[in-house]
Protein backbone atom coordinates (compact mmCIF):
# COMPACT_ATOMS: atom_id res chain seq x y z
CA UNK A 1 0.00 0.00 0.00
CA UNK A 2 1.07 3.79 -0.57
CA UNK A 3 2.56 5.91 1.85
CA UNK A 4 -0.73 7.77 3.43
CA UNK A 5 -2.08 10.92 2.04
CA UNK A 6 -1.86 14.46 2.82
CA UNK A 7 -4.95 16.97 4.35
CA UNK A 8 -4.64 18.90 1.06
CA UNK A 9 -4.89 15.82 -1.43
CA UNK A 10 -7.79 14.01 0.33
CA UNK A 11 -8.99 17.52 0.30
CA UNK A 12 -9.02 18.23 -3.44
CA UNK A 13 -9.52 14.92 -4.14
CA UNK A 14 -13.64 15.42 -2.69
CA UNK A 15 -14.11 18.16 -5.16
CA UNK A 16 -11.34 16.54 -8.53
CA UNK A 17 -11.83 13.08 -9.34
CA UNK A 18 -8.26 10.85 -8.75
CA UNK A 19 -8.69 7.66 -9.32
CA UNK A 20 -4.87 6.75 -7.19
CA UNK A 21 -6.80 8.23 -3.87
CA UNK A 22 -9.96 5.70 -4.61
CA UNK A 23 -7.33 3.14 -4.64
CA UNK A 24 -5.36 4.07 -1.96
CA UNK A 25 -8.71 5.04 0.58
CA UNK A 26 -9.90 1.72 -0.95
CA UNK A 27 -7.44 -0.03 1.17
CA UNK A 28 -6.21 2.68 4.18
CA UNK A 29 -8.52 2.69 7.09
CA UNK A 30 -6.85 5.89 8.54
CA UNK A 31 -7.35 7.89 5.34
CA UNK A 32 -10.91 6.83 5.29
CA UNK A 33 -11.23 7.92 8.37
CA UNK A 34 -9.82 11.58 7.25
CA UNK A 35 -11.12 11.97 4.34
CA UNK A 36 -14.92 11.38 5.73
CA UNK A 37 -14.28 14.21 8.22
CA UNK A 38 -12.84 16.14 5.44
CA UNK A 39 -16.18 15.37 3.65
CA UNK A 40 -18.48 16.47 6.74
CA UNK A 41 -16.78 19.75 7.08
CA UNK A 42 -17.05 20.33 3.58
CA UNK A 43 -20.69 19.42 3.16
CA UNK A 44 -21.59 21.37 6.26
CA UNK A 45 -19.94 24.51 5.04
CA UNK A 46 -21.43 24.40 1.74
CA UNK A 47 -24.69 23.59 2.85
CA UNK A 48 -24.01 27.30 4.90
CA UNK A 49 -22.29 29.48 2.59
CA UNK A 50 -24.76 28.18 -0.51
CA UNK A 51 -27.87 30.09 1.16
CA UNK A 52 -25.51 33.55 0.99
CA UNK A 53 -25.62 34.09 -2.76
CA UNK A 54 -27.96 36.81 -3.61
CA UNK A 55 -31.85 36.45 -5.05
CA UNK A 56 -30.73 38.03 -8.33
CA UNK A 57 -27.79 39.65 -9.95
CA UNK A 58 -28.33 43.35 -11.68
CA UNK A 59 -29.67 43.30 -14.91
CA UNK A 60 -28.73 44.89 -17.71
CA UNK A 61 -30.55 48.44 -17.02
CA UNK A 62 -29.40 48.09 -13.34
CA UNK A 63 -25.95 47.02 -15.05
CA UNK A 64 -25.41 50.38 -17.28
CA UNK A 65 -26.65 52.95 -14.26
CA UNK A 66 -23.85 51.46 -12.28
CA UNK A 67 -21.46 51.33 -15.20
CA UNK A 68 -22.77 55.11 -15.84
CA UNK A 69 -22.08 56.12 -11.90
CA UNK A 70 -18.52 54.44 -12.08
CA UNK A 71 -17.67 56.44 -15.07
CA UNK A 72 -18.88 59.85 -13.63
CA UNK A 73 -17.26 59.09 -10.20
CA UNK A 74 -13.96 57.69 -11.74
CA UNK A 75 -11.65 59.95 -13.95
CA UNK A 76 -9.20 57.78 -14.65
CA UNK A 77 -11.77 56.03 -17.35
CA UNK A 78 -11.82 58.41 -19.54
CA UNK A 79 -8.06 59.29 -18.93
CA UNK A 80 -7.54 55.67 -20.08
CA UNK A 81 -9.03 57.42 -23.80
CA UNK A 82 -6.14 59.71 -24.17
CA UNK A 83 -3.45 57.66 -23.78
CA UNK A 84 -2.13 55.22 -26.86
CA UNK A 85 -3.27 51.55 -26.14
CA UNK A 86 -0.99 49.01 -24.49
CA UNK A 87 0.11 46.20 -26.62
CA UNK A 88 -2.69 43.14 -26.42
CA UNK A 89 -0.55 40.65 -24.63
CA UNK A 90 -3.60 38.15 -25.17
CA UNK A 91 -2.48 38.39 -28.99
CA UNK A 92 0.82 37.65 -28.15
CA UNK A 93 0.10 34.73 -25.90
CA UNK A 94 1.92 31.34 -26.66
CA UNK A 95 -0.34 28.20 -27.06
CA UNK A 96 0.83 25.97 -24.58
CA UNK A 97 0.72 22.35 -25.05
CA UNK A 98 -1.38 21.50 -21.65
CA UNK A 99 -3.83 24.62 -22.56
CA UNK A 100 -4.46 23.17 -26.27
CA UNK A 101 -4.68 19.65 -24.19
CA UNK A 102 -7.34 20.66 -21.45
CA UNK A 103 -9.29 22.65 -24.19
CA UNK A 104 -9.50 19.43 -26.49
CA UNK A 105 -10.30 17.09 -23.52
CA UNK A 106 -12.29 19.88 -22.02
CA UNK A 107 -14.55 20.34 -25.67
CA UNK A 108 -15.14 16.11 -25.12
CA UNK A 109 -16.44 16.55 -21.30
CA UNK A 110 -18.53 20.11 -22.44
CA UNK A 111 -19.99 18.80 -25.52
CA UNK A 112 -20.58 14.82 -25.28
CA UNK A 113 -21.63 14.37 -21.75
CA UNK A 114 -20.43 17.02 -19.56
CA UNK A 115 -23.15 20.13 -20.86
CA UNK A 116 -25.20 19.87 -17.81
CA UNK A 117 -22.30 19.90 -15.57
CA UNK A 118 -20.93 23.25 -17.82
CA UNK A 119 -24.47 25.07 -17.81
CA UNK A 120 -24.45 24.41 -13.66
CA UNK A 121 -21.31 26.02 -13.30
CA UNK A 122 -21.14 29.73 -12.73
CA UNK A 123 -18.42 31.22 -14.94
CA UNK A 124 -18.95 28.30 -17.27
CA UNK A 125 -18.01 30.22 -20.30
CA UNK A 126 -20.04 28.55 -23.04
CA UNK A 127 -23.45 28.22 -21.05
CA UNK A 128 -24.78 30.85 -23.35
CA UNK A 129 -24.11 28.80 -26.07
CA UNK A 130 -25.61 25.48 -24.62
CA UNK A 131 -28.76 27.33 -24.32
CA UNK A 132 -29.23 27.66 -28.01
CA UNK A 133 -29.04 23.96 -28.54
CA UNK A 134 -32.63 24.40 -28.60
CA UNK A 135 -33.14 21.18 -30.26
CA UNK A 136 -33.10 17.68 -29.90
CA UNK A 137 -29.44 16.74 -30.89
CA UNK A 138 -28.88 14.41 -33.56
CA UNK A 139 -25.59 15.53 -35.51
CA UNK A 140 -22.81 17.51 -34.51
CA UNK A 141 -21.70 20.87 -36.19
CA UNK A 142 -18.55 22.48 -35.02
CA UNK A 143 -18.94 26.21 -34.20
CA UNK A 144 -15.33 28.10 -33.30
CA UNK A 145 -15.58 30.42 -30.26
CA UNK A 146 -12.94 32.81 -28.84
CA UNK A 147 -12.97 32.00 -25.14
CA UNK A 148 -11.76 35.63 -24.73
CA UNK A 149 -15.36 37.12 -26.46
CA UNK A 150 -17.61 35.47 -24.52
CA UNK A 151 -19.05 36.84 -21.55
CA UNK A 152 -19.59 34.62 -18.50
CA UNK A 153 -21.86 32.25 -19.06
CA UNK A 154 -24.88 32.37 -16.23
CA UNK A 155 -24.01 36.40 -16.27
CA UNK A 156 -25.34 36.49 -20.05
CA UNK A 157 -28.17 34.23 -18.83
CA UNK A 158 -29.21 36.16 -16.51
CA UNK A 159 -29.53 39.13 -17.67
CA UNK A 160 -32.37 37.61 -20.06
CA UNK A 161 -34.37 36.86 -16.61
CA UNK A 162 -34.22 34.16 -13.78
CA UNK A 163 -32.04 30.80 -14.35
CA UNK A 164 -33.65 28.44 -12.69
CA UNK A 165 -32.21 24.86 -12.04
CA UNK A 166 -28.37 25.65 -12.07
CA UNK A 167 -27.62 23.88 -9.48
CA UNK A 168 -29.62 21.33 -10.02
CA UNK A 169 -27.51 17.81 -10.44
CA UNK A 170 -23.88 18.10 -9.75
CA UNK A 171 -21.98 14.81 -10.93
CA UNK A 172 -21.88 12.37 -8.38
CA UNK A 173 -18.81 9.91 -7.31
CA UNK A 174 -19.62 6.52 -7.61
CA UNK A 175 -18.06 3.41 -7.43
CA UNK A 176 -18.89 1.20 -9.84
CA UNK A 177 -21.24 0.98 -13.09
CA UNK A 178 -24.33 -0.75 -10.98
CA UNK A 179 -24.21 2.50 -9.05
CA UNK A 180 -23.77 4.35 -12.03
CA UNK A 181 -26.72 3.16 -14.34
CA UNK A 182 -28.34 3.79 -10.33
CA UNK A 183 -27.86 7.23 -11.18
CA UNK A 184 -27.41 8.06 -15.04
CA UNK A 185 -30.86 5.65 -15.75
CA UNK A 186 -28.74 3.96 -18.38
CA UNK A 187 -26.06 1.36 -18.12
CA UNK A 188 -22.71 3.18 -19.58
CA UNK A 189 -20.29 1.02 -21.99
CA UNK A 190 -17.85 -1.17 -20.36
CA UNK A 191 -13.96 -0.44 -21.00
CA UNK A 192 -11.93 -3.58 -21.73
CA UNK A 193 -9.38 -3.61 -19.53
CA UNK A 194 -7.17 -5.11 -22.15
CA UNK A 195 -7.76 -2.18 -24.97
CA UNK A 196 -6.47 0.34 -21.83
CA UNK A 197 -3.52 2.34 -23.48
CA UNK A 198 -0.19 1.74 -21.74
CA UNK A 199 0.18 4.50 -18.77
CA UNK A 200 -3.37 5.09 -17.74
CA UNK A 201 -5.12 4.07 -14.40
CA UNK A 202 -6.50 0.51 -14.35
CA UNK A 203 -9.61 1.85 -12.66
CA UNK A 204 -11.34 4.69 -13.47
CA UNK A 205 -12.70 7.47 -11.34
CA UNK A 206 -16.33 7.07 -11.92
CA UNK A 207 -18.91 10.35 -12.31
CA UNK A 208 -22.80 10.03 -13.05
CA UNK A 209 -25.51 13.01 -12.94
CA UNK A 210 -28.98 12.37 -13.17
CA UNK A 211 -31.27 14.45 -15.51
CA UNK A 212 -32.62 17.34 -14.62
CA UNK A 213 -34.04 20.87 -16.03
CA UNK A 214 -32.10 24.64 -16.50
CA UNK A 215 -35.17 27.09 -17.21
CA UNK A 216 -34.97 30.66 -18.58
CA UNK A 217 -37.81 32.95 -18.26
CA UNK A 218 -37.62 35.47 -20.35
CA UNK A 219 -38.44 38.94 -18.44
CA UNK A 220 -38.50 42.63 -20.28
CA UNK A 221 -37.45 44.07 -17.22
CA UNK A 222 -34.55 43.12 -17.64
CA UNK A 223 -33.68 43.45 -21.19
CA UNK A 224 -35.46 46.23 -22.08
CA UNK A 225 -34.70 45.73 -25.89
CA UNK A 226 -36.51 42.38 -26.01
CA UNK A 227 -40.17 41.44 -27.93
CA UNK A 228 -43.02 42.04 -25.86
CA UNK A 229 -44.11 38.52 -27.26
CA UNK A 230 -41.52 36.67 -25.74
CA UNK A 231 -41.74 38.36 -22.44
CA UNK A 232 -42.69 35.57 -19.75
CA UNK A 233 -41.38 32.39 -22.04
CA UNK A 234 -39.75 29.64 -20.39
CA UNK A 235 -36.58 28.36 -22.41
CA UNK A 236 -36.50 24.64 -20.93
CA UNK A 237 -33.22 22.86 -21.46
CA UNK A 238 -33.48 19.36 -20.85
CA UNK A 239 -29.84 18.53 -19.39
CA UNK A 240 -29.07 15.09 -20.21
CA UNK A 241 -27.78 11.77 -17.64
CA UNK A 242 -24.24 11.19 -18.02
CA UNK A 243 -21.71 9.19 -16.81
CA UNK A 244 -17.90 9.94 -17.39
CA UNK A 245 -15.38 7.15 -16.72
CA UNK A 246 -11.89 9.10 -16.43
CA UNK A 247 -8.62 7.72 -16.11
CA UNK A 248 -5.73 9.25 -14.80
CA UNK A 249 -2.74 9.72 -16.83
CA UNK A 250 1.23 11.08 -16.64
CA UNK A 251 0.10 14.71 -16.88
CA UNK A 252 -2.13 17.62 -16.18
CA UNK A 253 -4.34 16.04 -19.10
CA UNK A 254 -6.88 12.75 -18.35
CA UNK A 255 -5.23 9.91 -19.62
CA UNK A 256 -8.60 8.63 -20.97
CA UNK A 257 -11.55 9.85 -20.58
CA UNK A 258 -14.82 7.89 -21.48
CA UNK A 259 -18.39 9.75 -21.58
CA UNK A 260 -21.89 8.93 -22.13
CA UNK A 261 -24.74 10.68 -21.99
CA UNK A 262 -28.61 10.82 -23.63
CA UNK A 263 -29.42 13.50 -25.53
CA UNK A 264 -30.20 17.22 -24.97
CA UNK A 265 -33.97 18.52 -25.20
CA UNK A 266 -34.85 21.87 -25.07
CA UNK A 267 -38.61 23.40 -25.37
CA UNK A 268 -40.46 26.64 -24.39
CA UNK A 269 -43.47 27.13 -22.16
CA UNK A 270 -45.96 30.27 -21.91
CA UNK A 271 -45.81 32.18 -25.05
CA UNK A 272 -43.16 32.10 -28.05
CA UNK A 273 -41.69 29.83 -29.99
CA UNK A 274 -38.12 28.20 -30.08
CA UNK A 275 -37.63 29.98 -33.43
CA UNK A 276 -38.26 33.37 -31.65
CA UNK A 277 -36.28 32.41 -28.75
CA UNK A 278 -33.53 31.39 -30.51
CA UNK A 279 -33.48 34.08 -32.99
CA UNK A 280 -33.57 36.95 -29.93
CA UNK A 281 -30.41 35.08 -28.09
CA UNK A 282 -28.62 34.93 -31.24
CA UNK A 283 -28.66 38.56 -31.64
CA UNK A 284 -28.11 39.25 -27.62
CA UNK A 285 -24.24 40.11 -26.88
CA UNK A 286 -22.07 37.72 -25.42
CA UNK A 287 -21.13 36.03 -28.96
CA UNK A 288 -18.98 36.88 -30.98
CA UNK A 289 -20.56 37.82 -34.54
CA UNK A 290 -18.67 35.19 -36.26
CA UNK A 291 -19.90 31.95 -33.83
CA UNK A 292 -23.51 34.04 -34.75
CA UNK A 293 -22.90 33.32 -38.27
CA UNK A 294 -21.67 30.14 -37.62
CA UNK A 295 -24.46 29.08 -35.63
CA UNK A 296 -26.77 30.71 -37.98
CA UNK A 297 -25.52 28.82 -41.30
CA UNK A 298 -26.64 25.81 -39.64
CA UNK A 299 -29.29 23.85 -42.12
CA UNK A 300 -31.32 22.13 -38.83
CA UNK A 301 -30.37 23.22 -35.40
CA UNK A 302 -33.41 21.50 -33.74
CA UNK A 303 -31.53 18.45 -34.68
CA UNK A 304 -28.03 19.68 -35.01
CA UNK A 305 -25.93 20.32 -31.69
CA UNK A 306 -23.10 23.37 -32.04
CA UNK A 307 -19.89 22.27 -30.50
CA UNK A 308 -18.24 25.24 -29.37
CA UNK A 309 -14.39 24.84 -30.03
CA UNK A 310 -11.60 26.89 -28.68
CA UNK A 311 -10.39 29.21 -31.79
CA UNK A 312 -7.06 28.12 -33.20
CA UNK A 313 -5.85 25.00 -30.94
CA UNK A 314 -8.11 22.55 -32.14
CA UNK A 315 -8.43 20.77 -35.25
CA UNK A 316 -11.26 18.37 -36.19
CA UNK A 317 -12.97 16.32 -39.02
CA UNK A 318 -15.89 14.70 -39.64
CA UNK A 319 -15.78 10.54 -39.85
CA UNK A 320 -17.91 7.85 -38.53
CA UNK A 321 -17.72 5.49 -35.74
CA UNK A 322 -19.00 2.30 -37.01
CA UNK A 323 -21.88 3.74 -38.88
CA UNK A 324 -22.34 6.34 -36.84
CA UNK A 325 -21.91 9.96 -37.80
CA UNK A 326 -18.63 11.20 -35.75
CA UNK A 327 -16.50 14.16 -35.43
CA UNK A 328 -12.81 13.81 -34.65
CA UNK A 329 -10.64 16.19 -32.85
CA UNK A 330 -6.89 17.27 -32.18
CA UNK A 331 -5.00 19.45 -30.69
CA UNK A 332 -1.95 21.13 -32.25
CA UNK A 333 0.62 18.91 -30.89
CA UNK A 334 -0.94 15.79 -31.94
CA UNK A 335 -0.21 14.41 -28.58
CA UNK A 336 -4.48 14.62 -27.25
CA UNK A 337 -7.22 13.80 -29.36
CA UNK A 338 -10.94 12.92 -29.17
CA UNK A 339 -13.98 11.52 -30.93
CA UNK A 340 -17.40 12.26 -30.39
CA UNK A 341 -19.97 10.06 -32.21
CA UNK A 342 -24.24 9.55 -31.81
CA UNK A 343 -25.66 5.78 -31.33
CA UNK A 344 -29.23 4.97 -30.49
CA UNK A 345 -30.28 8.06 -29.31
CA UNK A 346 -27.24 8.33 -27.20
CA UNK A 347 -23.80 10.64 -27.40
CA UNK A 348 -20.67 9.03 -26.62
CA UNK A 349 -17.58 11.10 -26.25
CA UNK A 350 -13.58 8.78 -25.68
CA UNK A 351 -10.45 11.51 -25.37
CA UNK A 352 -7.70 11.88 -23.69
CA UNK A 353 -3.72 12.10 -24.17
CA UNK A 354 -3.37 9.81 -26.87
CA UNK A 355 -2.57 9.67 -30.25
CA UNK A 356 -5.37 10.13 -32.97
CA UNK A 357 -5.20 6.56 -33.91
CA UNK A 358 -5.28 5.03 -30.40
CA UNK A 359 -8.30 6.50 -29.98
CA UNK A 360 -10.26 5.88 -32.89
CA UNK A 361 -9.37 2.29 -31.90
CA UNK A 362 -11.18 2.64 -28.74
CA UNK A 363 -14.35 4.43 -30.24
CA UNK A 364 -14.88 1.81 -32.62
CA UNK A 365 -14.72 -1.01 -29.92
CA UNK A 366 -17.26 1.18 -27.37
CA UNK A 367 -19.39 2.14 -30.64
CA UNK A 368 -18.47 0.23 -33.89
CA UNK B 1 -15.09 56.87 -23.88
CA UNK B 2 -12.62 53.62 -22.90
CA UNK B 3 -14.21 50.62 -24.55
CA UNK B 4 -12.35 48.19 -22.57
CA UNK B 5 -13.59 49.17 -19.37
CA UNK B 6 -17.20 49.11 -20.25
CA UNK B 7 -16.78 45.75 -21.93
CA UNK B 8 -15.20 44.20 -18.74
CA UNK B 9 -17.94 45.95 -16.43
CA UNK B 10 -20.54 44.67 -18.80
CA UNK B 11 -19.54 41.19 -18.18
CA UNK B 12 -18.17 41.33 -14.73
CA UNK B 13 -20.63 43.65 -12.63
CA UNK B 14 -22.69 40.78 -12.04
CA UNK B 15 -20.39 38.46 -10.86
CA UNK B 16 -18.38 40.76 -8.74
CA UNK B 17 -21.31 41.87 -7.52
CA UNK B 18 -22.88 38.43 -6.56
CA UNK B 19 -19.44 37.77 -4.39
CA UNK B 20 -20.22 41.18 -2.73
CA UNK B 21 -23.72 40.20 -1.63
CA UNK B 22 -22.56 36.84 -0.22
CA UNK B 23 -20.26 38.42 2.20
CA UNK B 24 -22.35 41.69 2.89
CA UNK B 25 -25.81 40.43 2.49
CA UNK B 26 -27.03 43.76 1.73
CA UNK B 27 -27.86 45.63 -1.97
CA UNK B 28 -26.59 48.64 -1.56
CA UNK B 29 -23.28 48.01 0.28
CA UNK B 30 -22.97 44.88 -2.46
CA UNK B 31 -23.31 47.95 -4.94
CA UNK B 32 -21.02 50.17 -3.22
CA UNK B 33 -18.33 47.35 -2.69
CA UNK B 34 -18.52 46.13 -6.47
CA UNK B 35 -18.50 49.46 -8.02
CA UNK B 36 -15.63 50.67 -5.90
CA UNK B 37 -13.75 47.79 -7.43
CA UNK B 38 -14.44 48.71 -10.66
CA UNK B 39 -13.72 52.13 -9.87
CA UNK B 40 -9.96 51.11 -8.81
CA UNK B 41 -9.13 48.75 -12.05
CA UNK B 42 -10.29 52.09 -13.97
CA UNK B 43 -7.03 53.43 -13.54
CA UNK B 44 -5.05 50.43 -12.71
CA UNK B 45 -2.16 48.86 -15.19
CA UNK B 46 -4.13 45.35 -15.02
CA UNK B 47 -6.72 46.33 -17.20
CA UNK B 48 -5.05 45.26 -20.31
CA UNK B 49 -4.22 42.14 -18.89
CA UNK B 50 -5.98 39.02 -20.11
CA UNK B 51 -9.92 39.10 -19.33
CA UNK B 52 -9.34 35.98 -17.03
CA UNK B 53 -6.16 38.16 -14.82
CA UNK B 54 -8.90 41.40 -14.82
CA UNK B 55 -11.92 38.93 -13.53
CA UNK B 56 -9.03 37.48 -11.01
CA UNK B 57 -7.96 40.78 -9.42
CA UNK B 58 -11.62 42.21 -9.28
CA UNK B 59 -12.66 38.91 -7.26
CA UNK B 60 -9.63 39.70 -4.85
CA UNK B 61 -10.55 43.53 -4.51
CA UNK B 62 -14.07 42.97 -4.48
CA UNK B 63 -13.57 40.35 -1.48
CA UNK B 64 -10.57 41.95 0.36
CA UNK B 65 -13.05 45.29 0.38
CA UNK B 66 -16.47 43.60 1.80
CA UNK B 67 -14.24 41.65 4.63
CA UNK B 68 -13.03 45.11 5.57
CA UNK B 69 -16.66 46.55 5.16
CA UNK B 70 -18.04 43.71 7.84
CA UNK B 71 -15.47 45.29 10.14
CA UNK B 72 -16.74 48.99 10.13
CA UNK B 73 -18.17 49.16 12.89
CA UNK B 74 -20.52 52.09 11.83
CA UNK B 75 -21.80 50.00 8.65
CA UNK B 76 -22.64 47.18 11.04
CA UNK B 77 -24.50 48.86 13.27
CA UNK B 78 -26.63 50.69 10.39
CA UNK B 79 -27.31 46.95 9.41
CA UNK B 80 -28.12 45.94 12.77
CA UNK B 81 -30.86 48.75 12.70
CA UNK B 82 -32.02 47.58 9.63
CA UNK B 83 -32.80 44.40 10.23
CA UNK B 84 -34.68 45.50 13.80
CA UNK B 85 -36.74 47.35 11.39
CA UNK B 86 -37.52 44.69 8.66
CA UNK B 87 -36.61 46.38 6.21
CA UNK B 88 -34.94 43.37 4.08
CA UNK B 89 -37.64 41.46 4.15
CA UNK B 90 -39.42 42.78 1.12
CA UNK B 91 -36.61 41.12 -0.77
CA UNK B 92 -37.55 37.72 0.74
CA UNK B 93 -40.31 36.66 -2.23
CA UNK B 94 -42.87 34.14 -0.80
CA UNK B 95 -41.81 34.22 2.79
CA UNK B 96 -43.39 34.98 5.89
CA UNK B 97 -41.98 37.49 7.81
CA UNK B 98 -40.71 35.22 10.88
CA UNK B 99 -39.33 33.07 8.44
CA UNK B 100 -37.69 35.81 6.99
CA UNK B 101 -36.31 37.14 10.45
CA UNK B 102 -34.55 33.49 11.12
CA UNK B 103 -33.30 33.20 7.77
CA UNK B 104 -31.42 36.34 8.39
CA UNK B 105 -30.53 36.16 11.48
CA UNK B 106 -28.80 32.79 10.45
CA UNK B 107 -27.29 33.93 7.53
CA UNK B 108 -25.89 36.73 9.80
CA UNK B 109 -23.90 34.18 12.01
CA UNK B 110 -22.74 32.67 8.61
CA UNK B 111 -21.26 35.96 8.13
CA UNK B 112 -19.66 36.68 10.89
CA UNK B 113 -18.10 32.75 11.61
CA UNK B 114 -16.68 33.62 7.75
CA UNK B 115 -15.22 37.30 8.68
CA UNK B 116 -13.93 35.78 11.70
CA UNK B 117 -11.48 33.48 9.26
CA UNK B 118 -7.82 34.05 8.30
CA UNK B 119 -7.77 36.15 5.17
CA UNK B 120 -6.86 33.38 2.78
CA UNK B 121 -8.88 30.42 4.15
CA UNK B 122 -11.99 32.95 4.11
CA UNK B 123 -11.68 34.08 0.71
CA UNK B 124 -11.19 30.35 -0.20
CA UNK B 125 -14.21 29.40 1.70
CA UNK B 126 -16.32 31.91 -0.11
CA UNK B 127 -15.04 31.36 -3.78
CA UNK B 128 -15.35 27.54 -3.65
CA UNK B 129 -18.42 27.44 -2.72
CA UNK B 130 -19.83 30.31 -4.58
CA UNK B 131 -18.59 27.68 -7.58
CA UNK B 132 -15.19 28.97 -8.63
CA UNK B 133 -12.60 26.44 -9.86
CA UNK B 134 -9.85 25.87 -8.31
CA UNK B 135 -7.46 27.39 -11.12
CA UNK B 136 -9.80 30.51 -10.95
CA UNK B 137 -9.37 30.35 -6.87
CA UNK B 138 -5.71 30.27 -7.47
CA UNK B 139 -5.08 32.15 -9.59
CA UNK B 140 -7.77 35.27 -7.57
CA UNK B 141 -5.64 35.06 -4.40
CA UNK B 142 -2.76 34.61 -6.51
CA UNK B 143 -1.06 31.34 -4.58
CA UNK B 144 -0.48 27.99 -6.06
CA UNK B 145 -2.96 25.73 -7.06
CA UNK B 146 -1.65 22.95 -4.84
CA UNK B 147 -2.18 25.48 -1.80
CA UNK B 148 -6.41 25.77 -2.57
CA UNK B 149 -7.01 22.02 -0.92
CA UNK B 150 -5.18 22.90 2.36
CA UNK B 151 -7.04 26.14 2.38
CA UNK B 152 -10.05 24.35 1.83
CA UNK B 153 -9.11 21.95 4.71
CA UNK B 154 -8.60 24.11 7.18
CA UNK B 155 -10.85 26.49 6.47
CA UNK B 156 -13.56 24.39 6.76
CA UNK B 157 -12.50 23.09 9.89
CA UNK B 158 -12.40 26.18 11.18
CA UNK B 159 -15.40 27.66 9.89
CA UNK B 160 -17.79 24.56 11.27
CA UNK B 161 -15.71 25.31 14.85
CA UNK B 162 -16.27 29.15 14.68
CA UNK B 163 -20.38 28.99 13.64
CA UNK B 164 -21.20 26.12 15.82
CA UNK B 165 -19.46 28.28 19.05
CA UNK B 166 -21.24 31.11 18.04
CA UNK B 167 -24.51 29.43 17.79
CA UNK B 168 -24.39 26.89 20.40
Amino acid sequence: MTACLDTATLRTGLDVPDAAIDEHLAHCDDCRAVARNLRDDAVSTGALLRPLAPEALPDAAATEAALHKVRSTAPAVADLDAVAPLPQRRAQRPARRWDAGLRVAAAVALVAVMAGAVVATPGGRTAAAAFLAAFRSERFAVVTVDPDELTDGLAALEQFGPVRGIRGAEPERVHDLDAAAEVAGFRPATVNAESLPDGVATAPTLLASPAHEVSLTLRRRRAPDMPADLDGTRLILGVPAAVVQAYEGQGDVPGLVVAEANQITAHTEGGASLDAVRDYLLNAPGLPPSTVAQLRAIDDWRTTLPIPVPLGDVSWEDTTVGSSPAVAFGDESGLVAAVLWQRDGRIHGVGGALPASQVRILAEELGG
Amino acid sequence: MSDRFDDVFRARYGEVYGLAWRVLGDRGDAEDAAQDAFAKLAGAAVLDRPDGEVAAWLRRVTINDSFNRVRGRRRARERVDRAARLEPLAEVEGAGPLLAVLRSEEQAEVRAALAGLPERQRATLLLRHSGYRYAEIAQTLDIAIGSVGVLLARGERAFRTAYEENTG
